[in-house]
Protein backbone atom coordinates (compact mmCIF):
# COMPACT_ATOMS: atom_id res chain seq x y z
CA UNK A 1 0.00 0.00 0.00
CA UNK A 2 2.68 2.38 1.04
CA UNK A 3 4.76 1.33 -1.96
CA UNK A 4 1.90 2.07 -4.31
CA UNK A 5 1.38 5.39 -2.68
CA UNK A 6 5.06 6.13 -2.93
CA UNK A 7 5.12 5.13 -6.60
CA UNK A 8 2.13 7.29 -7.24
CA UNK A 9 3.88 10.23 -5.61
CA UNK A 10 7.00 9.53 -7.59
CA UNK A 11 4.97 9.55 -10.74
CA UNK A 12 3.55 12.98 -9.92
CA UNK A 13 6.97 14.32 -9.08
CA UNK A 14 8.29 13.05 -12.40
CA UNK A 15 5.26 14.36 -14.15
CA UNK A 16 6.10 17.90 -13.11
CA UNK A 17 9.73 17.49 -14.00
CA UNK A 18 9.18 15.90 -17.38
CA UNK A 19 5.87 16.75 -18.92
CA UNK A 20 4.25 19.59 -17.05
CA UNK A 21 6.50 22.24 -18.41
CA UNK A 22 8.55 20.28 -20.88
CA UNK A 23 11.06 23.06 -20.64
CA UNK A 24 13.98 21.63 -18.72
CA UNK A 25 17.03 21.54 -20.93
CA UNK A 26 19.68 21.92 -18.31
CA UNK A 27 19.28 20.71 -14.79
CA UNK A 28 21.65 23.20 -13.20
CA UNK A 29 20.15 25.35 -10.53
CA UNK A 30 20.15 28.73 -12.26
CA UNK A 31 18.96 27.32 -15.56
CA UNK A 32 16.23 25.45 -13.76
CA UNK A 33 14.88 28.67 -12.30
CA UNK A 34 15.29 30.62 -15.50
CA UNK A 35 13.68 28.01 -17.68
CA UNK A 36 10.79 27.10 -15.46
CA UNK A 37 10.05 30.31 -13.66
CA UNK A 38 11.27 32.88 -16.16
CA UNK A 39 13.55 34.57 -13.64
CA UNK A 40 16.41 36.60 -15.06
CA UNK A 41 19.28 38.37 -13.34
CA UNK A 42 21.40 41.38 -14.36
CA UNK A 43 24.63 40.68 -16.19
CA UNK A 44 27.52 39.74 -13.87
CA UNK A 45 25.12 39.97 -10.96
CA UNK A 46 26.76 37.30 -8.82
CA UNK A 47 30.28 38.69 -9.08
CA UNK A 48 29.08 42.24 -8.31
CA UNK A 49 26.91 41.05 -5.46
CA UNK A 50 29.81 39.05 -4.03
CA UNK A 51 31.95 42.19 -3.85
CA UNK A 52 29.13 44.20 -2.27
CA UNK A 53 28.55 41.56 0.38
CA UNK A 54 32.26 41.35 1.18
CA UNK A 55 32.49 45.13 1.42
CA UNK A 56 29.50 45.31 3.77
CA UNK A 57 30.61 42.43 5.93
CA UNK A 58 34.27 43.36 6.23
CA UNK A 59 33.60 47.11 6.60
CA UNK A 60 31.11 46.49 9.38
CA UNK A 61 33.62 44.26 11.06
CA UNK A 62 36.31 46.96 11.19
CA UNK A 63 33.84 49.23 12.98
CA UNK A 64 33.54 46.82 15.87
CA UNK A 65 35.75 47.57 18.88
CA UNK A 66 36.99 44.38 20.40
CA UNK A 67 36.29 44.69 24.09
CA UNK A 68 38.02 41.44 24.87
CA UNK A 69 41.29 42.65 23.43
CA UNK A 70 44.27 42.33 25.72
CA UNK A 71 45.42 45.73 24.53
CA UNK A 72 42.42 47.19 26.30
CA UNK A 73 44.07 46.44 29.63
CA UNK A 74 46.73 48.98 28.77
CA UNK A 75 44.59 51.41 26.82
CA UNK A 76 42.12 52.23 29.59
CA UNK A 77 44.71 53.15 32.28
CA UNK A 78 46.73 55.03 29.66
CA UNK A 79 43.67 57.03 28.55
CA UNK A 80 42.76 57.76 32.16
CA UNK A 81 46.33 58.92 32.92
CA UNK A 82 46.38 61.19 29.88
CA UNK A 83 42.99 62.68 30.78
CA UNK A 84 44.14 63.33 34.35
CA UNK A 85 47.42 64.87 33.30
CA UNK A 86 45.70 66.97 30.67
CA UNK A 87 43.40 68.40 33.34
CA UNK A 88 46.34 69.07 35.63
CA UNK A 89 48.27 70.64 32.81
CA UNK A 90 45.49 73.08 32.01
CA UNK A 91 45.24 74.28 35.61
CA UNK A 92 48.94 74.24 36.29
CA UNK A 93 49.66 76.16 33.11
CA UNK A 94 48.46 79.35 34.82
CA UNK A 95 51.59 79.54 36.96
CA UNK A 96 54.04 79.06 34.10
CA UNK A 97 52.51 80.87 31.16
CA UNK A 98 53.41 84.43 30.29
CA UNK A 99 50.64 86.96 30.51
CA UNK A 100 52.22 89.23 27.93
CA UNK A 101 51.57 86.64 25.26
CA UNK A 102 47.83 86.90 25.79
CA UNK A 103 45.71 89.01 23.44
CA UNK A 104 45.01 92.64 24.50
CA UNK A 105 41.40 92.04 25.34
CA UNK A 106 42.42 89.49 27.95
CA UNK A 107 45.18 91.70 29.37
CA UNK A 108 42.71 94.60 29.72
CA UNK A 109 40.31 92.40 31.63
CA UNK A 110 43.02 91.24 33.96
CA UNK A 111 44.27 94.85 34.56
CA UNK A 112 40.72 95.86 35.48
CA UNK A 113 40.62 93.20 38.11
CA UNK A 114 44.10 93.83 39.55
CA UNK A 115 43.18 96.65 42.06
CA UNK A 116 40.89 94.18 43.83
CA UNK A 117 43.43 91.43 43.65
CA UNK A 118 43.64 90.74 47.38
CA UNK A 119 39.99 91.23 48.03
CA UNK A 120 38.85 88.87 45.35
CA UNK A 121 41.91 86.67 45.29
CA UNK A 122 40.02 83.41 44.82
CA UNK A 123 37.77 84.76 42.08
CA UNK A 124 40.73 86.27 40.26
CA UNK A 125 42.64 83.03 40.26
CA UNK A 126 39.78 81.00 38.87
CA UNK A 127 38.70 83.64 36.34
CA UNK A 128 42.28 84.03 35.29
CA UNK A 129 42.66 80.30 34.84
CA UNK A 130 39.40 80.03 32.98
CA UNK A 131 40.26 82.85 30.57
CA UNK A 132 43.80 81.74 30.07
CA UNK A 133 42.86 78.12 29.40
CA UNK A 134 40.90 79.28 26.39
CA UNK A 135 44.07 80.56 24.76
CA UNK A 136 46.37 77.64 25.33
CA UNK A 137 47.56 76.29 22.02
CA UNK A 138 47.04 72.63 21.27
CA UNK A 139 50.71 72.40 20.37
CA UNK A 140 51.69 73.59 23.87
CA UNK A 141 49.45 70.96 25.42
CA UNK A 142 50.84 68.26 23.15
CA UNK A 143 54.40 69.32 23.90
CA UNK A 144 53.72 69.36 27.61
CA UNK A 145 52.15 65.93 27.45
CA UNK A 146 55.02 64.56 25.43
CA UNK A 147 57.67 66.09 27.68
CA UNK A 148 56.01 65.40 30.97
CA UNK A 149 53.78 62.37 30.50
CA UNK A 150 55.93 60.22 28.32
CA UNK A 151 59.37 61.23 29.53
CA UNK A 152 58.72 61.89 33.20
CA UNK A 153 56.05 59.32 33.90
CA UNK A 154 56.03 56.55 31.35
CA UNK A 155 59.77 56.22 30.81
CA UNK A 156 60.79 56.79 34.44
CA UNK A 157 58.26 54.27 35.69
CA UNK B 1 38.89 21.62 3.65
CA UNK B 2 36.38 18.91 2.85
CA UNK B 3 35.31 18.18 6.39
CA UNK B 4 32.42 20.41 7.44
CA UNK B 5 33.54 20.50 11.07
CA UNK B 6 36.97 21.77 10.00
CA UNK B 7 35.39 24.36 7.79
CA UNK B 8 33.13 25.57 10.60
CA UNK B 9 36.14 25.83 12.88
CA UNK B 10 37.86 27.96 10.24
CA UNK B 11 34.76 30.18 10.05
CA UNK B 12 34.87 30.69 13.80
CA UNK B 13 38.61 31.28 13.95
CA UNK B 14 39.46 35.00 13.74
CA UNK B 15 42.59 34.35 11.69
CA UNK B 16 40.89 32.17 9.08
CA UNK B 17 37.39 33.63 9.25
CA UNK B 18 37.56 36.03 6.31
CA UNK B 19 39.08 33.53 3.92
CA UNK B 20 36.61 30.84 4.95
CA UNK B 21 33.73 33.28 4.61
CA UNK B 22 34.75 34.05 1.03
CA UNK B 23 34.67 30.32 0.31
CA UNK B 24 31.24 30.12 1.90
CA UNK B 25 30.07 32.99 -0.28
CA UNK B 26 31.42 31.29 -3.41
CA UNK B 27 29.67 28.07 -2.54
CA UNK B 28 26.28 29.30 -1.39
CA UNK B 29 25.65 32.65 -3.02
CA UNK B 30 23.88 31.35 -6.08
CA UNK B 31 21.93 28.62 -4.33
CA UNK B 32 20.67 30.99 -1.66
CA UNK B 33 19.82 33.65 -4.24
CA UNK B 34 17.49 31.29 -6.10
CA UNK B 35 16.05 30.00 -2.85
CA UNK B 36 15.21 33.58 -1.84
CA UNK B 37 14.08 34.75 -5.26
CA UNK B 38 11.27 32.19 -5.40
CA UNK B 39 9.81 33.58 -2.21
CA UNK B 40 10.21 37.32 -2.75
CA UNK B 41 9.78 37.17 -6.56
CA UNK B 42 11.46 40.46 -7.53
CA UNK B 43 15.19 40.63 -8.19
CA UNK B 44 15.64 43.80 -6.10
CA UNK B 45 14.06 42.22 -3.03
CA UNK B 46 16.07 39.03 -3.57
CA UNK B 47 19.28 41.04 -3.76
CA UNK B 48 18.52 42.85 -0.48
CA UNK B 49 17.54 39.64 1.27
CA UNK B 50 20.64 37.83 0.01
CA UNK B 51 22.91 40.55 1.39
CA UNK B 52 21.11 40.58 4.73
CA UNK B 53 21.36 36.80 4.87
CA UNK B 54 25.13 36.77 4.45
CA UNK B 55 25.59 39.63 6.90
CA UNK B 56 23.55 37.68 9.47
CA UNK B 57 25.49 34.51 8.75
CA UNK B 58 28.80 36.32 9.28
CA UNK B 59 27.64 38.02 12.48
CA UNK B 60 26.19 34.86 13.97
CA UNK B 61 28.81 32.30 13.05
CA UNK B 62 30.06 32.23 16.62
CA UNK B 63 26.53 31.31 17.77
CA UNK B 64 26.20 28.40 15.35
CA UNK B 65 25.85 25.36 17.60
CA UNK B 66 26.05 22.75 14.82
CA UNK B 67 22.71 21.23 15.78
CA UNK B 68 21.99 21.20 12.06
CA UNK B 69 24.30 21.23 9.06
CA UNK B 70 25.81 24.53 7.98
CA UNK B 71 23.87 24.15 4.74
CA UNK B 72 20.51 23.88 6.54
CA UNK B 73 21.38 26.68 8.96
CA UNK B 74 22.10 29.06 6.09
CA UNK B 75 18.94 28.10 4.27
CA UNK B 76 16.99 28.71 7.46
CA UNK B 77 18.42 32.21 7.78
CA UNK B 78 17.64 32.91 4.12
CA UNK B 79 14.11 31.56 4.58
CA UNK B 80 13.50 33.71 7.67
CA UNK B 81 14.87 36.79 5.94
CA UNK B 82 12.62 36.11 2.95
CA UNK B 83 9.57 35.79 5.20
CA UNK B 84 10.51 39.06 6.91
CA UNK B 85 10.74 40.75 3.54
CA UNK B 86 7.33 39.40 2.49
CA UNK B 87 5.89 40.52 5.80
CA UNK B 88 7.32 44.00 5.32
CA UNK B 89 6.00 44.20 1.76
CA UNK B 90 2.54 43.04 2.85
CA UNK B 91 2.52 45.25 5.90
CA UNK B 92 3.43 48.33 3.97
CA UNK B 93 0.60 47.72 1.51
CA UNK B 94 -1.86 46.30 4.09
CA UNK B 95 -2.65 43.29 1.90
CA UNK B 96 -4.32 40.02 2.85
CA UNK B 97 -2.96 36.71 1.51
CA UNK B 98 -5.01 36.67 -1.71
CA UNK B 99 -4.15 40.25 -2.49
CA UNK B 100 -0.51 39.52 -1.72
CA UNK B 101 -0.53 36.67 -4.24
CA UNK B 102 -2.19 38.89 -6.84
CA UNK B 103 0.34 41.55 -6.01
CA UNK B 104 3.17 39.03 -6.44
CA UNK B 105 1.96 38.10 -9.93
CA UNK B 106 1.71 41.78 -10.90
CA UNK B 107 5.14 42.41 -9.41
CA UNK B 108 6.55 39.48 -11.32
CA UNK B 109 5.20 40.71 -14.65
CA UNK B 110 6.43 44.22 -13.95
CA UNK B 111 9.90 43.00 -12.90
CA UNK B 112 12.45 43.90 -15.55
CA UNK B 113 14.32 40.71 -14.64
CA UNK B 114 11.40 38.44 -15.44
CA UNK B 115 11.34 37.16 -18.97
CA UNK B 116 8.80 34.43 -18.62
CA UNK B 117 6.53 33.29 -21.35
CA UNK B 118 2.88 32.38 -20.83
CA UNK B 119 3.68 28.92 -19.44
CA UNK B 120 6.06 30.34 -16.82
CA UNK B 121 3.57 32.96 -15.73
CA UNK B 122 0.92 30.25 -15.42
CA UNK B 123 3.21 28.07 -13.31
CA UNK B 124 3.97 31.01 -11.02
CA UNK B 125 0.27 31.70 -10.82
CA UNK B 126 -0.45 28.06 -9.98
CA UNK B 127 2.16 28.14 -7.22
CA UNK B 128 0.90 31.43 -5.83
CA UNK B 129 -2.66 30.07 -5.65
CA UNK B 130 -1.52 27.38 -3.21
CA UNK B 131 -1.87 27.82 0.55
CA UNK B 132 1.23 29.46 2.01
CA UNK B 133 2.75 26.32 3.55
CA UNK B 134 2.19 24.33 0.35
CA UNK B 135 3.90 27.07 -1.64
CA UNK B 136 6.90 27.00 0.65
CA UNK B 137 7.36 23.25 0.67
CA UNK B 138 6.82 22.98 -3.08
CA UNK B 139 9.45 25.63 -3.80
CA UNK B 140 12.00 24.11 -1.46
CA UNK B 141 11.41 20.51 -2.53
CA UNK B 142 10.92 20.88 -6.25
CA UNK B 143 13.24 23.73 -7.12
CA UNK B 144 15.87 23.63 -4.37
CA UNK B 145 15.82 19.85 -4.22
CA UNK B 146 16.02 19.88 -0.44
CA UNK B 147 15.20 16.79 1.60
CA UNK B 148 12.03 16.79 3.70
CA UNK B 149 14.21 16.54 6.80
CA UNK B 150 16.06 19.69 5.75
CA UNK B 151 12.84 21.54 4.90
CA UNK B 152 11.53 20.56 8.29
CA UNK B 153 14.58 22.07 9.99
CA UNK B 154 14.35 25.21 7.88
CA UNK B 155 10.64 25.88 8.24
CA UNK B 156 9.97 24.31 11.63
CA UNK B 157 7.14 22.14 10.25
CA UNK B 158 7.25 18.38 10.88
CA UNK B 159 8.15 16.04 8.04
CA UNK B 160 4.78 14.25 7.82
CA UNK B 161 2.94 17.56 7.41
CA UNK B 162 5.45 18.67 4.82
CA UNK B 163 5.07 15.50 2.78
CA UNK B 164 1.30 15.74 2.65
CA UNK B 165 1.51 19.48 1.89
CA UNK B 166 3.97 18.79 -0.94
CA UNK B 167 1.86 16.16 -2.61
CA UNK B 168 -1.27 18.25 -2.21
CA UNK B 169 0.65 21.09 -3.89
CA UNK B 170 1.78 18.86 -6.74
CA UNK B 171 -1.81 17.68 -7.27
CA UNK B 172 -3.19 21.23 -7.29
CA UNK B 173 -0.56 22.45 -9.75
CA UNK B 174 -1.10 19.46 -11.98
CA UNK B 175 -4.84 20.09 -12.04
CA UNK B 176 -4.39 23.79 -12.63
CA UNK B 177 -2.03 23.27 -15.55
CA UNK B 178 -4.12 20.46 -17.06
CA UNK B 179 -7.19 22.66 -16.90
CA UNK B 180 -5.31 25.41 -18.72
CA UNK B 181 -4.22 23.02 -21.46
CA UNK B 182 -7.78 21.92 -22.11
CA UNK B 183 -9.12 25.50 -22.38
Amino acid sequence: MSTNKKNNMKFKDDFIKSSLLDKIKDNTLGENHKEELGFEIPENYFSKSKLEIQQKVFTKKTGIFNLTSKQLKFRIPMAAAIALLFTLAVFKFNSTSELKNLPNIVLDSIKDIQPNEFKNHNNLVYEDIAIESLFINDEDVDKYLEDYVFESLVIEN
Amino acid sequence: MTNEAEFINALKDNKQKDKAFKMLLDTYQERLYWHIRKFVISHEDADDVLQNTFIKVYKNLHNFKQNSSLHTWMFRIAYNESMNQLYKNGKIKFLDIEDQNENSINKLQADSYFEGEEIQIRLQEAILKLPKKQQEVFKMKYFDDLKFREISEISGVNEATLKSAYYAAVKSIEEFMTRLQTI
